[in-house]
């Protein structure tokens, strides 16, 4: 196992270069002069000329490439454009717990209505649950995030003015203010647990083992819950892993509807007032979030399953 | 002897395979043809539907225009009203969906076709040895090298990137086309590559390599028939996810441009009045939904005929 993971985590390296280099190539493409960025439209020819030399701008691109990436080996991720002498790693700590909050209670709520409904459309396959969740879930994965987003901002807060409408100085902590971006972003990712569930556990429900608990008089409860359930959880623990790391990166679009203070509408902000070092960060962050999540889910169900531990280590 | 042909007649029939079988399914599917029907619907409506209305794409109306800036509400005119800037809503839903369709039909097909591809090439592939350079034979380990970048492709926000390049260039319908392939071809490319893994080592091909047949048949011939099917589930499925993603963009005013708006564009136009004019938001928001919900029951229903589990009655 420890080979498994040791070969996952040199695969990871692999990426997260791959990305700082990519998204180094970025500030190139970008038409823009990172100095006149800093300075402003009016500044004199000769302050841009300073501040590219002090920024090593005038240096050939891999000289600038290698240097960035040195510097990033001791955890900097450099200045922001545009917020004066703001370290970029500081802008994205300062918001990251918002996302991880929010990634969190949305992958917790999805999770748990999921599986909820998942077991119960499971145990009577075509019944009622089953229909009403089947058709529940395609109308939500049919309609776009941040619209099931505007409708709930619109009804709950602007209307029945039961949860605070986007403050700029709200409290994270704030269960209130927590709880619709927390529902969307739930719905957003359900549908998926749902599937997953209901077909883990229709499998599962039929296998021997099952019968067994049922012939020895097990509640029906305990049989469905503890028997098949434990069963049944490794895929979608995987799943929420993986979606996990997805959001940390930047719930985006929920973020921006509901002026959430997260990393993803600090990137969209930054991607639109040209701050590319902001941008690059949070970049870097995702992928770094995306990466380690794929590993987590592999040791996750490896632990959760004993027999996938027996697994190729040519990789 | 009669009782036994009819109990055989009712069970599974094995004459049937292929796209027979999968046609027999797809035709008791209630799921495939409300999809179909739906889809036909919306395509005519905007093929058809500008003719019938009779508006140019963008053509105001200032002069019905209230003064207070709000937008006219359904009258005989303009029979879903107009919007605030004073344009035929019905017009331009019509309109917009033409574009919507066009963006979410052509980046799907455009990134399906790459993923195909690099799946393709990477799975049958494998290591291609070019000719003795400088003395030495040189090998390329094609396969390890087109999944790790799929591997490093995938593990990219797409989203950030995406509005991170629409930003750069000046976004119009193309641009968001290409953006759109270029960042969701990565899970055509592994599903495809999968696919072929099971396919290669099996015995017919090892008997069609045995018997000469040259490599390109054998991937036309052998190895796409096995492709073929799940190409086939995710092209509907796709163009789901495609316009879904447009929207986001959109949202993100990443989107279309304002010169050719998609649904997603008049949802994020629509969004401030949803308060006073729900009509604004809610009307492309309903019609992205009815096409998503078409494309989905369709790549639902091709996906369960072809699961070969299922048994033809």
């Amino acid at each position: 196992m420890a080979a498994v993971i040791l070969s996952r985590l040199r695969w990871a390296l692999v990426v997260l270069v791959a990305v700082c280099v990519i998204a180094f190539l970025l500030t190139f493409i970008v038409p823009t002069d990172p100095a006149r960025s800093i300075l402003g439209s009016r500044a004199t020819p000769e302050a841009l000329a300073r501040v590219r030399a002090s920024m090593g701008l005038d240096r050939p691109p891999l000289d600038q490439l290698l240097g960035y990436l040195g510097r990033l080996l001791q955890g900097d991720l450099g200045i922001s454009y545009k917020l004066g002498s703001v370290r970029v790693l500081d802008l994205i700590l300062a918001k990251l717990p918002a996302t991880i909050l929010l990634a969190f209670a949305g992958v917790a709520v999805g999770l748990s209505v999921g599986s909820v409904v998942g077991v119960a459309a499971a145990r009577r396959p075509g019944g009622v649950i089953d229909r009403v969740a089947s058709i529940a879930s395609s109308f939500v994965v049919s309609l776009p995030t941040f619209l099931i987003a505007l409708v709930l901002l619109d009804v709950f807060a602007a209307r029945l003015g039961w949860v605070p409408i986007r403050d700029t100085d709200f409290d994270p902590l704030d269960v209130r203010a927590l709880a619709l971006p927390a529902i969307v972003l739930g719905l957003a990712v359900m549908p998926q647990y749902l599937r997953v569930c209901r077909t883990s556990m229709r499998e599962q429900l039929g296998q021997d083992y099952i019968r067994t608990a049922r012939a020895k008089g097990l509640s029906e409860r305990r049989t469905v819950w503890r028997h098949a359930m434990r069963n049944a959880l490794p895929t979608m623990i995987t799943q929420a892993f993986l979606d996990l790391g997805f959001l940390l990166g930047g719930v985006v679009v929920v973020e921006s509807v509901f002026g959430w203070p997260g990393i993803g509408r600090q990137a969209v902000a930054a991607i639109t007032s040209e701050d590319i070092p902001v941008l690059m960060g949070t970049l870097l962050l995702s992928t770094l979030c995306i990466v380690l999540a794929n590993l987590a889910a592999d040791i996750a169900t490896m632990l959760l399953d004993p027999r996938t531990q027996e697994w190729d280590t040519s990789r | 002897m009669v009782v036994q042909l009819d109990a055989l007649d009712a069970g599974e029939r094995p004459g049937l395979t292929g796209r027979s079988r999968t046609w027999s399914l797809l035709r008791v599917d209630p799921g495939w043809w409300i999809g179909i029907t739906l889809l036909a619907a919306i395509v005519i409506a905007t093929t058809l539907g500008p003719l019938i209305v009779g508006r140019a794409q963008g053509q105001l109306f200032r002069d019905q225009m209230p003064l207070d800036g709000s937008a006219l509400p359904p009258n005989d005119m303009f029979l879903l009203g107009t919007d605030r800037a004073g344009h035929d809503l019905l017009s331009e839903l019509l309109y917009a969906g033409r574009a919507t369709l066009l963006v979410g039909i052509a980046a799907n097909v455009a990134a399906l076709a790459l993923g195909t591809l690099v799946g393709l090439v990477a799975g049958y592939v494998r290591v291609a040895r070019l000719g003795p350079v400088g003395g030495r034979q040189v090998t390329i380990p094609v396969e390890d090298l087109l999944m790790r970048i799929t591997d490093i492709a995938l593990a990219f926000p797409v989203l950030l990137l995406a509005i991170a390049v629409t930003t750069v260039v000046r976004p119009s319908l193309g641009v968001v086309v290409i953006v759109i392939a270029s960042v969701l071809w990565t899970t055509t490319a592994r599903l495809v590559h999968t696919q072929v893994v099971q396919v290669r080592s099996a015995d017919f091909i090892t008997a069609a390599v045995a018997m000469g047949v040259g490599q390109r048949r054998i991937i036309r011939r052998h190895i796409l028939p096995h492709v073929a099917p799940l190409v086939s589930v995710l092209l509907p499925l796709g163009v789901a996810a495609t316009i879904l993603f447009e929207a986001s963009l959109s949202y993100l005013g990443a989107g279309a441009p304002a010169s050719s708006p998609t649904w997603g564009f008049m949802i994020t136009d629509g969004a401030a009045s949803m308060r006073t004019d729900p009509r604004l938001p809610l009307l492309p928001g309903l019609a992205i939904a009815c096409t998503v919900l078409a494309f989905t029951l369709i790549g639902d229903a091709i996906e369960s005929a072809m699961d070969p589990r299922r048994t033809v009655r």
